[in-house]
């Protein structure tokens, strides 16, 4: 086999060895460095064909310090993330994911049965979280109306048969603490949810053990991102109201233009001085995927307003019911 | 977003005044001196496209009013005049024999275009030639039962508001009605 080279960024001696015994069992040459400086410098310079990236002594979150990595590359590295559980790896072409190997440590619990000072850093987290929210009111509720929804500065709970998320937003941030997904960002694909919720106090927020491994992203691009994951038409459409519903653009079209799915996909001027436009007309009668999404964007960024529009079998006239009542209100006090 | 109310009728029933009453701008007119000199005594100005008012209800709902003679020759403006109304308002003078049929004209040329909330107001009421009620309802009788059939004085603001919200209010109580079967 031609010989390869391989970095591992692990702070973990026992783990760093064991990965890099199998890697040179399969001819590379293996480098390991601890921090995310010392890697970077030396992604610059040498050509690794895999970078393995595991807990480090960085502050940085894996899936970022791996995108750095990538872009300075001398080389296209394979890179491969060691995921802890519950962390929230996002998916990228050059990344492969992988649970991080935990066998070691039963060998080490055999061995050294005796000792107590070895730490179960997974289940003392488990514990704390298990009381996450103090009263777990737990209500059937749809992930895309409880994110429609969702304020800042709230703990909340989603889980269903097979899966449950923990996270919390503090202002425009979401922080997801826990989640039995692959992928954080298929979250919306969730059936069958029930969600608990509870107000998250600042001091609260404080006292919570925040570091690298925990994903935190600004709360537009956590839905984006999750939109940009979905590529079912009906499933979008399902998240809308009745595609008939007129659409009035609330927020500004410079803060709406900001985002990329949006301003590529639907003419925010247009729709910003026609308020009588359908969900219908805007997504191509639900046809164009891309606009769907936008459009879902939109509407689960509270960007839009959605109104069904009178449903007048008598008359040609298209008018959300709230303006004519307006209208009827302002002739009646003239 | 800009929504319209149309208002239409024979020559002299009153459709300027009418849009002057709830406009919040000074009329924007396209009157022209009356040249015939026995049109003249009826009166001096007549509309010869069309008036336009306006009603702002907030920073987003705009109401242009557009007061039109509904004359053939202006036939095609109308699939563009009718782009986002409301509601059609058919003037007659009832003082005038003319004026009252055309209503039934102006109401099946309109309705052809578009099924928009329809309401008839006789005018003048303040004047006393006005035609017998019987001949009123002959000359109408042409026009579905649930087109109402207001009488008003144009210049009253208060009436005027009652014919457009009459209008109005049928197109909100269209969305609740239920087919019977």
């Amino acid at each position: 086999m031609e010989e390869k080279k391989a970095l591992i960024i692990c702070k973990e001696g026992l783990l760093s060895e064991i990965i890099s015994y199998t890697l040179k069992k399969l001819s590379c040459t293996v480098e390991i460095v601890d921090n995310p400086k010392d890697a970077v410098n030396k992604a610059k310079n040498e050509n690794y064909s895999i970078i393995v990236i595991g807990n480090n002594n960085g502050t940085i979150v894996k899936h970022k310090l791996a995108e750095i990595i990538y872009n300075k590359s001398i080389g296209r590295p394979n890179i491969v993330i060691f995921k802890e559980q519950g962390e929230i790896i996002p998916k990228a072409h050059y990344l492969k994911i992988l649970d991080r190997p935990t066998f070691y440590k039963t060998f080490i619990e055999i061995l050294q049965k005796e000792s107590p000072t070895i730490r179960d850093i997974y289940s003392s987290e488990e514990a704390s979280l298990s009381n996450f929210i103090k009263i777990p009111n737990f209500k059937k509720t749809d992930v895309a109306s409880f994110f429609k929804n969702l304020k800042g500065n709230i703990k909340f709970h989603i889980r269903n048969e097979g899966d449950e998320v923990l996270g919390f937003t503090m202002g425009a941030d979401i922080f997801i603490l826990k989640s039995s997904l692959d992928n954080i960002y298929d979250i919306l694909a969730l059936k069958n949810t029930e969600i608990a919720t509870e107000p998250l106090s600042l001091n609260e927020f404080l006292s919570l053990t925040l570091d690298t491994k925990t994903f935190k992203l600004n709360f537009r691009d956590f839905i984006v991102n999750c939109i940009n994951n979905i590529n079912n038409k009906e499933e979008l459409l399902s998240m809308l109201p009745d595609k008939k519903s007129m659409v009035t653009l609330k927020a500004p079209v410079y803060i709406v233009k900001q985002i990329d799915l949006i301003n590529n996909n639907i003419n925010i001027e247009k729709l910003h001085s026609n308020p009588n436009i359908t969900i219908e007309e805007l997504t191509k009668e639900g046809n164009d995927l891309e606009k769907v999404k936008a459009v879902v964007c939109m509407y689960l960024l509270n960007m839009i307003d959605i109104e069904k529009p009178i449903e007048s079998k008598k008359y040609d006239v298209k008018i959300k019911k709230s303006f004519l009542k307006k209208i009827i209100d302002k002739i009646r006090g003239l | 977003m800009v929504f319209k109310i149309i208002v239409t009728g024979s020559f002299n029933s009153g459709k300027t005044e009418f849009i002057k009453r709830i406009s919040e701008i000074v009329p924007i007119t396209t009157d022209k001196p009356v040249t015939e000199q026995e049109l003249k005594e009826i009166k001096t100005l007549t509309t010869v496209a069309m008036d336009f008012g306006r009603l702002t209800v907030d920073e987003d709902i705009t109401v242009h009013l557009y007061a039109t003679p509904g004359q053939e020759r202006f036939d095609f403006i109308y699939p563009l005049l009718l782009k986002n109304a409301l509601a059609i308002i058919i003037l007659g003078d009832i003082t005038d024999e003319k004026s009252i049929k055309d209503v039934v004209k102006y109401y099946k040329k309109f309705k052809s275009l578009k099924r928009l909330p329809t309401v008839v107001a006789l005018t003048k009421i303040d004047l006393k030639n006005s035609v017998p009620e019987d001949r009123i309802k002959e000359y109408l009788s042409e026009l579905p039962e649930d087109v109402p059939i207001l009488k008003i004085d144009a210049t009253n603001k208060e009436h005027v508001k009652r014919t457009i919200l009459t209008a109005l209010q049928m197109l909100f109580e269209s969305d609740e009605e239920q087919e019977i079967v």
